[in-house]
């Protein structure tokens, strides 16, 4: 399985290319997120299976969240401890990045557009705000206001344009309607807990994921949200990411503080039908590889990036065709 | 930075390590709560504003769970206050409580829940009432008020003990124990041992984060401006000064403690229980009081919100309204039904959809037209308007069978699983060949929850029902619309080749049924056999030309098949024929009549065709522009 450690880094976030399948970028942080700098590492899956850096770029203060550009390949942004978001070209590692600054707290969340009619980023702050940014202007085209406590997570609808979700330490999920910042258009009551994460199923456009830090994973059907329509139970802390699989309509895999990454498929169980235990520190950051059906990324604060396959997946059928009537 | 704020003293704001806490320091009592259930939060329909929100979060908030970070908040807050305020404070908060709950801050609001439920540590926390009583005295850095005013004695106490107390200078566990426990040291060191003493798994201990914060917890790590101090080697570091002040005011404030607990309870008790009994008196009342004002908010707030709760789940039927077209040119037909039912012999789909929306407008209660409307309109790849006609039609005439399946195969389509299942079985129920099958109970109460998640059981439940009532016929008198039943739930649970299998049946007794060909074609193409697909669907539009939705799959599967270009033509052909209900080429776009389905699909295709430029028209549903460019082009 291949593997790479950052000596003295702890991943908080790792996305796949969406345009070259070996690539991989990591966020990291010095000290765990707490002081010091960050440093994003290009890796690349060699064909031999081991991982290997390409590039690093680094920044003042700790990365917490990293996403690709849908347009260009070699565009990533990512998000800091001290409220800036950074646009670096990979191809030029020498040149300072594109930054936009406006959040006054950490930035927590970075999320690019994943349908095709619009191109922007999303970030989501612990100042409690969300905000919309064109990349290519300095200033963010809307800020979206009403969760009372920091955000966690702003993850944009791979169906529905200008849809995006957000989840708070407030406990609430938010569906927002990005041409209307002044208020959300659905809230919900996700957890009694704080919720650290949201991911949308990437096969039917009403449902969607959230994890809380009370350990739970539910899903949540938009048509009918006074209730999940299934909750996954097993991980004993908080669920740190949570993401849905691009090939498997009820696939889902999570990464939790109780060091594992699980597997789950809500159709068959609400217990976990695999758990991998390969960190020995909190696992932050989880991807799917869009381009290898099954393949997994994770990383975590004991300063290592895993890409593996996990069994359960590649036993799973893949749900390719679009679904006649 | 994530710690700068706690350095640059901006009271109240939780930092990253009290956020990481917070994620563990979880109270589960909540889950007993029955106060929560039932009032499910939302803005969706409401158009709620802040204020209204900030009603529902006090009235869902009151059982909270405990916050830790907005006690650390407090207790900061306490420390570095140098003046000490009266009593005076609190009964400000119980008064804001009780007033306009929007005036609060979401902070304000976490502190008063915090009281409510740490009532009980309220009281076993006398030195945070405790100073409210006492006087103001000027005291060093470290914030050791507490122990001082308890004990009466003024600073000089505190100087006598740093002379006193050369021994003891080791910081080791117990030390580092007793220490937090008072309170003492810096904001950060308090967090990072909270932290610890909360996690208990020995596993996380074991892990090199908790070290570090161990290491934070006893001093031997600080940070200061972003950079962290006294690191061992191994650890990228600029500084390695150690903070010697901040040492050794960690290290006598906690002799101090030691001391102190050492010291014989005679000397302190008989002052401390004084003025501990006032404040756990004083303490008992606003606690109570707030408690009071909270249990009338929620009280009221609940009430508010129950009617509103039952609306919220009758109101919010996706399906309840029909979506009419708007201009109808066979709204004035003398006899819009007839007319709507040759046009179906025809195969002009979208014409008689017309028709018959002319017909129920004219007549409401005409549970026929309702239900030709409800099946055109799902041949027209129509879902959604199809429910809702079925829906009405079924109102009127709840046996009606044709309806009911019609009507489990649109909300199949439509991801709404569980109520697919749910008519299905009331299909055989209102059958009277079947009823005897289906269990009597009370069907209404587990109407359940729309959705796509469709729990096993149900399934397996209807599933069983459909086997039995195709049993009941044997080989040679086969219920064609059981066999359709029972595919549709085989296609729920994904096992498309038995689906197939039912639909074959079904065509053996009905062989001139487009729908059925059609419902084959799906399914097998859905099990991936999109060669056969393609057969099936073929037959279908043999029999019935101007069926939409077949022609719609049949381009899907094309694309499957990767055969692009036909797909694109088979799409617009669909296309032109619903909009040649009006005969009018040019499309507006507020067009309900034509499917987005179909428009999406064929945006798809266009992309895959690599004709870039043909976006546009698609965007703009220009047919006209569309069907030059493929159609005729050939």
């Amino acid at each position: 399985m291949p593997t790479f450690l950052t000596p003295n880094r702890h991943g908080y976030s790792v996305r796949f290319s969406p345009y070259q399948p070996e690539r991989i970028v990591c966020a990291t942080s010095q000290y765990f997120g707490l002081a010091g700098g960050g440093t994003l590492f290009l890796l690349e899956i060699t064909p031999e299976g081991n991982l290997v850096e390409i590039s690093t770029f680094q920044w003042t203060d700790g990365l917490f969240d990293v996403v690709w550009s849908e347009t260009d390949a070699n565009i990533v942004v990512s998000a800091s401890g001290d409220g800036v978001l950074q646009l670096w070209n990979v191809s030029c590692p020498q040149l300072p990045p594109q930054t936009f600054r406006e959040h006054k707290k950490e930035v927590y969340s970075v999320d690019w557009s994943q349908t095709r009619q619009e191109q922007f980023v999303l970030s989501a702050s612990w100042d409690c705000s969300v905000k919309l940014w064109d990349p290519n202007r300095p200033n963010s085209l809307a800020t979206f206001l009403g969760h009372s406590q920091l955000v966690y997570s702003a993850m944009w609808s791979p169906h529905v344009p200008s849809c995006f979700a957000s989840v708070s330490g407030d406990g609430t999920l938010r569906i927002w309607n990005s041409h209307v910042p002044q208020r959300a258009t659905m809230t919900l009551r996700a957890h009694d807990a704080e919720v650290l994460c949201c991911d949308w199923c990437k096969y039917d456009q009403n449902i969607l994921a959230t994890g809380g830090s009370d350990g739970l994973i539910r899903g949540w059907d938009l048509r009918s949200f006074s209730s999940p329509i299934f909750e996954q139970k097993g991980c004993e802390y908080a669920v740190r990411r949570v993401k849905f699989s691009p090939h498997h309509f009820s696939a889902l895999a999570s990464v939790s503080y109780d060091f594992t990454t699980r597997i789950w498929d809500f159709k068959v169980s609400s217990e976990a039908i695999e758990t991998v235990k390969h960190h020995s520190e909190f696992v932050y950051g989880l991807d799917f590889n869009n381009h290898v059906p099954g393949q997994i990324a994770d990383c975590g604060w004991d300063s290592l990036i895993h890409v593996f396959s996990p069994r359960s997946l590649s036993a799973l059928r893949p749900h390719l065709t679009l679904a006649p009537k | 930075m994530a710690l700068r704020d706690l350095m640059e003293g901006e009271c109240g704001r939780p930092n990253a390590l009290s956020r990481l806490t917070s994620h563990f320091v979880h109270d589960h009592t909540h889950r007993d709560d029955g106060l929560r259930r039932g009032v499910p939060h939302t803005e969706g329909l409401a158009g709620g504003d802040s204020d209204q929100w900030a009603q529902q979060f006090i009235g869902e908030n009151a059982p909270q769970t405990f916050r830790m970070d907005s006690l650390l908040q407090e207790m900061r807050e306490i420390e570095s206050s140098g003046s000490l305020h009266a009593p005076v404070q609190a009964p400000g908060v119980a008064a804001l409580a009780a007033s306009d709950p929007t005036s609060l801050a979401a902070e304000d609001m976490a502190w008063a829940e915090q009281y409510l439920e740490s009532g009980k540590q309220f009281d076993e926390e006398p030195c945070e009432a405790e100073v409210w009583n006492m006087p103001n005295l000027e005291v060093g850095e470290s914030a050791n008020n507490s122990e001082v005013f308890e004990l009466g004695f003024g600073p000089q106490w505190a100087e006598e003990y740093l002379q006193s107390s050369q021994r003891n200078i080791d910081v080791d566990e117990n030390w580092s124990q007793t220490f937090d426990d008072l309170n003492q040291g810096s904001e950060l060191q308090e967090t990072a041992n909270h932290l610890l003493n909360t996690v208990q798994d020995p596993n996380i201990n074991a892990s090199k984060f908790m070290k570090f914060m161990k290491q934070i917890g006893e001093g031997k790590i600080t940070i200061e401006d972003g950079e962290v101090i006294g690191v061992p080697d191994g650890e990228e570091t600029e500084d390695i000064i150690l903070s010697e002040t901040e040492n050794d005011l960690v290290s006598t404030a906690g002799v101090k403690v030691t001391e102190m607990k050492d010291i014989d309870s005679s000397i302190s008790s008989d002052e401390e229980k004084q003025s501990s009994d006032d404040t756990a008196e004083y303490s008992k009342k606003l606690w109570s009081k707030l408690q009071n004002e909270w249990e009338k908010i929620f009280k009221s707030g609940e009430e508010t919100t129950q009617p509103w709760v039952t609306e919220f789940s009758d109101y919010y039927d996706p399906f309840k309204d029909y979506p009419f077209e708007e201009n109808n040119p066979m709204k004035e037909h003398s006899n819009a039904l007839e007319e709507g039912k040759k046009r179906l012999e025809e195969g002009d789909l979208a014409s008689a959809v017309l028709c018959f929306e002319a017909a129920v407008t004219n007549d409401f209660e005409n549970s026929e037209a309702w239900e030709l409307l409800g099946i055109s309109q799902a041949e027209n790849e129509q879902d959604p308007a199809a429910i809702s006609a079925l829906k009405n039609c079924l109102k009127l005439d709840p046996g009606n069978l044709r309806a009911l399946m019609a009507l489990a195969v649109s909300y199949t389509n439509e991801s709404y699983q569980n109520q697919a299942c749910l008519v299905l079985k009331e299909w055989l129920r209102q059958n009277k060949d079947y009823c005897h099958l289906v269990p009597d109970e009370s069907s209404t109460s587990k109407s359940g929850v729309a959705s796509s998640f469709l729990t096993f059981d149900t399934h397996k439940e209807v599933q069983d029902l459909y086997i039995a009532a195709a049993r009941l016929h044997p080989r040679g008198n086969i219920d064609a619309d059981v066999q359709c039943g029972l595919g549709v739930l085989f296609n729920l649970s994904n096992e498309y080749d038995k689906a197939v299998d039912c639909f074959k049946t079904a065509l053996q007794v009905k062989p001139n049924d487009p729908r059925m060909w059609n419902r084959l074609g799906a399914t097998l193409a859905n099990g991936d056999r999109s060669v056969e697909a393609v057969e099936a669907y073929d037959h279908a539009l043999q029999l019935a030309p101007g069926y939409i939705r077949a022609r719609y799959n049949l381009g899907i599967t094309c694309l499957n098949l990767g055969a692009h270009k036909e797909a694109a033509e088979h799409l617009l052909t669909a296309l032109n024929q619903q909009a040649q209900a009006r005969g009018v080429e040019e499309a507006p776009k507020s067009w309900s009549a034509m499917s987005d389905g179909i428009w999406s699909t064929l945006r798809l295709v266009v992309s895959l065709l690599d004709r870039r430029d043909l976006h546009d028209a698609v965007d703009s549903r220009n047919l006209v522009e569309l069907n030059r460019a493929i159609l005729e082009a050939n």
